[in-house]
């Protein structure tokens, strides 16, 4: 875990967060004691598999979380120096202002009713400054521009069931621009397009938060987007952090367990076999085992691992694990 | 690892077939004229993206709808009708495992009654026979007996979709359409049921038709690769030779999107080619080629003239103006 003082320019700082969600059948406990944390200018990864609480982290950030059924049982977050979870006007604004989403299923975020351009306009008159009719239309095209729409004039003019998928994605793109946040938090914003498309939209996140030094979150079960265009990498288990660091070290040496195992899992185009993938499957929030959550699936497992959550293991300067197995190598070590 | 072997006897063929669907907005060429052969025992991977019309080449093989063209042969013996107007045998030899695997099996039913369906209709079983089969057909796809009083809400997604296997496994198939069978699962889960597909295909010698997007995945399962674009076949080769010699400017634009984990992975991906535009409606289908309107060879011929397929290697085909002719391929490599 990184000294959170240290850092001057951290942007968005996620201490100790539970979140909880009250359902017909108990109590799920998804977040657990998360640590995260996002730099002026810098890109996140937030690599897991479906169900780890990703984006439950994300919308608790964006305060878009639903309470009830979801509750915060404890911790911070703090974002441009303000307590993020404090329900003041101010706090509010600051988030709508500031931070800007783009969800997985495009076609879901967009209102089916509205015409591009009356839902593009509609943002614009929710920001502070007042334009005139003529100034929005211009910003609300050079946005388009920006994220490389084809013929912007007629996309304003349209539907969403008019465009394609990957136009719609394109859009709620050029929505997030439109407010000029300083922290997008992409949520699997390619998962629901095709390969080629992918690659477009990825290319197009990339530039704009480069160009305009923004912050980004990037959530993903794509591995290789994540390795290509962010800075740090978080790996999520069962709404628990497991294992945190520069991109470039987790994946040159990833070493939780899980991560080992998920990077192992995926298939290469050097194309070695298939591995074996990780044995069992995402444990019940219900009832989540009290040591690691990783313990029922883990190879590496020890007596200590179904007993007592592992603290931060500090493998490198820049690299930290929350793993039995690695804090016990750290300790011969020395 | 996977061999590569030219495919000796066909299990089955299909030739020039087409499928066409009439909707609000005109005619819709899903499948328009595809070819290819799918040797005894082997994998062969049909990829393509949405709208490409991977999917209806499956479907039409099963017989869920009957083709507009063209051939489809069962060890040599024509099958191209709707399910319901082909033999009993016929269905017993062609099983299919879809994507979603929730979807496939019905919530009312225990895993019992699913997998004792096909051994009744397909095997005439009953009583002490049928629980013996059925217990042996879970455990061929690894899970044990007592997941057969489970209803399919109470386990994974891996789960669910191994049952499914075991359920197109059950009635001793010879041939299996997989159409993207782990694209709603993990990656963990998916290299699981990736393996398993894998040890079933050598212990019992089956072949499958694997429909999947994933190029990844086909370069760890296959023996043989075909890319789809609006219903047509761009490139035919051996996995192996596919992926080192990626030759449809299409191919490569392919490749050269997939994001990888790693340097070693990136050296595969072809640079010359960027991702541009979109896959076009299959009801406004472009004239020629029906690539050319995102090609970056794209010539005045390729606007007009459907490309022809060539032969480029043994086995290795490719429907492509560039490597139609000599001529046109020095042209294309000055310009």
């Amino acid at each position: 875990m990184r000294d959170l003082e240290k850092t001057q320019d951290t942007l968005l700082t996620v201490h100790d967060l539970s979140v909880s969600y009250r359902v017909y059948e108990g109590i799920l406990a998804v977040l657990q004691n998360v640590d995260f944390a996002v730099d002026g200018g810098q890109r996140v990864g937030l690599v897991g598999e479906a169900g780890c609480g990703k984006t439950t982290l994300l919308k608790t950030v964006a305060r878009i979380l639903a309470i009830p059924p979801a509750k915060i049982e404890e911790g911070k977050i703090r974002f441009k120096g303000r307590d993020l979870l404090d329900q003041s006007k101010v706090v509010h604004r600051l988030v709508r202002r500031d931070i800007s989403m783009v969800l997985q299923d495009p076609t879901a975020s967009l209102n089916p009713t509205l015409t591009i351009r009356s839902f593009m306009s509609d943002v614009l008159k929710a920001t502070p400054q007042r334009r005139s009719r003529k100034e929005r239309q211009q910003q609300m095209l050079k946005a388009l521009e920006q994220v490389s729409m084809p013929s912007p004039e007629r996309v304003l003019d349209s539907y969403p069931v008019q465009l394609s998928g990957g136009m719609r994605q394109r859009v709620c793109i050029a929505i997030s621009l439109l407010k000029d946040a300083d922290l997008i938090l992409a949520d699997e914003p390619t998962t629901s397009l095709d390969v080629t498309i992918e690659k477009q939209i990825l290319e197009l996140l990339n530039t704009l938060t480069v160009e305009n030094r923004k912050s980004m979150v990037l959530v993903s079960h794509a591995l290789g987007a994540v390795r290509t265009m962010t800075d740090r990498t978080y790996v999520m288990y069962a709404g628990n952090i497991t294992e945190e660091g520069r991109t470039a070290d987790i994946f040159r040496a990833p070493s939780h367990p899980y991560t080992v195992g998920l990077f192992e899992a995926t298939p290469k185009l050097s194309g070695e076999g298939v591995s074996d993938g990780i044995a069992g499957e995402l444990p019940s929030y219900l009832d989540p085992p009290a040591g690691c959550r990783f313990a029922p699936r883990c190879p590496e497992r020890m007596p200590i691992c179904d007993e007592q959550r592992p603290g931060a293991i500090r493998i490198d300067e820049d690299h930290t694990v929350y793993c039995w197995a690695r804090a016990n190598e750290t300790k011969g070590d020395q | 690892m996977i061999s590569t072997s030219a495919p000796s006897k066909p299990i089955l063929e299909v030739r020039d077939l087409r499928k066409e669907f009439q909707t609000n907005q005109g005619r819709l060429v899903a499948v328009a004229g595809v070819d290819f052969q799918i040797g005894e025992s082997e994998i062969y991977g049909l990829v393509g993206e949405s709208g490409s019309g991977k999917s209806t080449v499956g479907s039409v093989i099963v017989g869920m709808y009957p083709s507009n063209g063209g051939t489809v042969l069962f060890r040599g013996q024509d099958i191209d009708r709707p399910a319901a107007k082909r033999s009993r045998d016929l269905k017993r030899q062609i099983q299919m495992v879809f994507q979603d695997p929730g979807g496939s099996l019905n919530p009312r039913q225990t895993i019992r009654q699913i997998l004792s369906l096909p051994l009744r209709l397909h095997c005439g079983l009953t009583g002490q026979a049928l629980e013996a089969a059925t217990a042996d057909t879970i455990e061929k796809v690894g899970l044990s007996v007592s997941y057969l009083d489970k209803y399919p809400q109470v386990i994974g997604g891996g789960e669910k979709q191994l049952i499914c296997i075991a359920r197109a496994l059950a009635p001793d198939p010879s041939f299996i359409v997989l159409d993207e069978p782990t694209s709603a699962l993990d990656v963990s889960i998916q290299a699981k049921i990736s393996n398993k597909l894998l040890e079933l295909q050598e212990d019992l010698g089956l072949s499958y038709l694997f429909i999947t997007h994933n190029l990844a995945l086909v370069r760890n399962l296959t023996h043989r690769t075909a890319i789809m674009y609006l219903g047509q076949l761009c490139e035919t080769a051996t996995t192996e030779e596919f992926f080192a010699h990626p030759l449809h400017p299409y191919t490569q634009m392919l490749l050269a999107s997939i994001p990888v984990m790693s340097e070693e992975e990136e050296a595969y991906k072809p640079t010359e080619v960027k991702s541009v535009g979109e896959i076009p409606n299959p009801i406004h289908r472009p004239s020629g080629c029906g690539f050319h309107t995102r090609c970056p060879f794209c010539m005045d011929r390729c606007r007009t003239v459907s490309p022809p397929v060539t032969e480029i290697s043994p086995g290795h085909q490719v429907s492509c103006h560039l490597y139609g002719d000599s001529t046109r391929k020095e042209e294309a490599k000055c310009g």
